[in-house]
């Protein structure tokens, strides 16, 4: 981690020594048990990268979104984000939830539009630029639909474009295809990157699928269990433009999946067979469970 | 009784023609009320009960509503009654919905007040009439007052539920927009508690006409409730049942309008909303 703190000339956003402490009274006990969620988490991520975040659950990789939010202060440390300190929340950034978390007595259009209202933009701009993100996500058609009328996938699809409406420079994903069934995941999965290509926001993707997140991202960083610290971070240097089809049939998509697999389940020497020619151990070794707890 | 009639109609609906659909609708959806009527009638012309001069038949009661109606009688009435009902229905509204809303809002305002509301809650409406007599006079205020107490809780109660039910995770996506207090309020936790409010709105309209007849036995020199028990007293009992038919009438027509505005308003709601 001290590697990636490093070059701070173009990082968008630097993490510095973040530490999220939660208090729970135990019963029977009078005091109040002190619960380390995050501790000592220093990052710093350069413009237009996508990162991921991947770790056990209770590591406090959403806790760590929710502070990058601002929606949470943290116990201490510092998040700041084009050399501002972030205070509270903002419209710079975009926060996408697993849960969708669309405003169901809206139209789709209308969800869309909610961030712009926010920003004060005029009604007529406003519903050209929704009207633009929902083409994006490819839902023209459906700007007059409400959120149950459509398919889970399709609500991810109107969240994702009500975020990027307001025009963030960095999105914030949370289990955002968690909820969704695996074909579909695929195809939001490309989705995605393929929107990432256009509109090159920075972005924070927590996931618990480690196939999910070397798919997606530049770098993924992998954490440990309570207290979340940074475990290691793993440079992924698969060819862009990726789509789920090209990065699964290449053997170093398999690799990278596996040492990270490894990374996850604590195996002391992070480096062994991690290179292209190390053998994979066993066949059910390479079949690496998409989701880790 | 009146609503379960489009439950069934729909699925069946397809081969038939629209007009024989519709025909059906009407039959299924009046047959009870007909049959009840048929069995009264009976009951009464074969003089079942022991009592008949206390059951008429339901002709008779019909012709009694026909003369009232004729007469004007049942009109004024029901004009009076309405009046009252609707601004008791309103004022409670104008209490319970902004009350609901500050209570749901702010906890520390809500946990100290939920005590006495509780307190006041378990107050017989009734009860107070004599109190609200005492202050306001046995005029129309009085009458009004007692309906808005009884109108209140059920749209007080709902609204508070509905502020509290609202789903976080919206509270928490319009939050990370940057959303301050005061649009959260208008454009997250509101719309979210209405279809709450709505149904308590109209549990209140239903409320506020069983006080008014409640009400207006107690003491009135008009309105449904006092013609009813008028005509009780002077034994014209046709009359009497007359009455209560047109109070019953009143009652679900008011609830069906509500319910016909309710469907139309929350769309959305169907299934579920969110995730």
């Amino acid at each position: 981690m001290e590697a990636a703190l490093g070059s701070a000339g173009n990082a968008k956003i630097i993490l510095n020594n973040l530490k999220q402490v939660y208090y729970i009274r135990n019963p029977g006990k009078k005091q109040l048990e002190e619960f380390v969620a995050l501790e000592s988490f220093s990052l710093s991520i350069e413009d237009g990268a996508f990162v991921s975040i991947v770790g056990p659950s209770g590591c406090g990789k959403s806790t760590l979104l929710d502070i990058i939010a601002g929606l949470t202060k943290s116990k201490g440390g510092s998040i700041t984000i084009d050399g501002r300190e972030v205070a509270g929340p903002n419209l710079d950034r975009g926060f996408i939830m697993q849960g969708y978390a669309l405003f169901p007595w809206r139209t789709v259009l209308r969800n869309v539009e909610y961030g712009l209202e926010v920003k004060r933009i005029p009604k007529k701009e406003r519903t050209e630029i929704a009207r633009t993100y929902i083409d994006l996500v490819d839902l023209n058609g459906f700007e007059e639909r409400y959120p149950n009328e459509l398919s889970g996938g399709m609500r991810q699809r109107v969240a994702i474009a009500r975020s990027l409406a307001y025009d963030p420079k960095v999105l914030l994903m949370d289990e955002p295809f968690a909820a969704v069934d695996a074909q579909t995941r695929e195809t939001l999965q490309d989705e995605l990157l393929k929107i990432w290509g256009k509109t090159k926001k920075t972005v924070i993707f927590v996931t618990h699928s480690i196939e999910e997140a070397v798919l997606l991202a530049d770098r993924v960083v992998v954490m440990t269990p309570r207290p979340g610290r940074i475990k290691d971070i793993v440079d992924i240097r698969l060819p862009r433009p990726r789509f789920n089809a090209d990065a699964r049939a290449s053997a170093d998509y398999g690799v990278i999946v596996h040492r990270i697999w490894e990374l996850l389940h604590d195996t002391e020497s992070p480096e062994t067979g991690s290179g292209p020619e190390g053998a994979p151990r066993s066949l059910a070794d390479e079949i690496t469970p998409s989701a880790v707890l | 009784m009146k609503r379960n009639k489009d439950i069934v109609i729909i699925e069946q609906a397809g081969k038939q023609s629209a007009s024989a659909a519709a025909l059906k609708k009407i039959f299924t959806s009046t047959a009870a009320i007909f049959i009840f009527a048929a069995l009264w009638e009976l009951a009464a012309r074969l003089e079942l009960v022991s009592t008949p001069a206390f059951f008429p038949p339901v002709s008779r009661v019909f012709f009694a509503l026909v003369r009232e109606a004729a007469g004007g009688k049942l009109w004024i009435n029901i004009a009076i009654s309405l009046t009252r009902s609707f601004f008791g229905f309103l004022l409670g509204l104008a209490v319970a919905i902004p009350l609901g809303l500050a209570i749901g809002w702010f906890k520390g305002f809500g946990n100290l007040v939920n005590p006495l509301l509780q307190v006041f809650r378990n107050m017989p409406t009734l009860a107070l009439l004599p109190v609200f007599v005492m202050f306001f006079g046995i005029g129309e205020t009085s009458k009004i007052i007692v309906i808005m107490w009884g109108a209140l809780w059920t749209t007080l109660l709902n609204t508070i539920a509905g502020v509290r039910s609202v789903d976080p995770q919206l509270v928490k996506a319009a939050r990370a927009m940057g959303t301050g207090s005061l649009r959260l309020f208008g454009s997250v936790v509101l719309p979210a508690a209405l279809p709450f409010i709505f149904t308590g709105v109209r549990m209140s309209a239903t409320f506020s006409i069983l006080i008014l007849i409640a009400a207006e036995m107690m003491g009135a020199n008009s309105g449904l409730g006092y013609a009813m028990f008028f005509y009780q007293a002077n034994f014209k009992i046709p009359e009497m049942y007359a009455y209560i038919v047109v109070m019953a009438i009143f009652g679900t027509a008011i609830n069906f309008v509500l319910e016909s505005v309710e469907k139309r308003s929350f769309r959305w709601r169907d299934e579920s909303g969110t995730a």
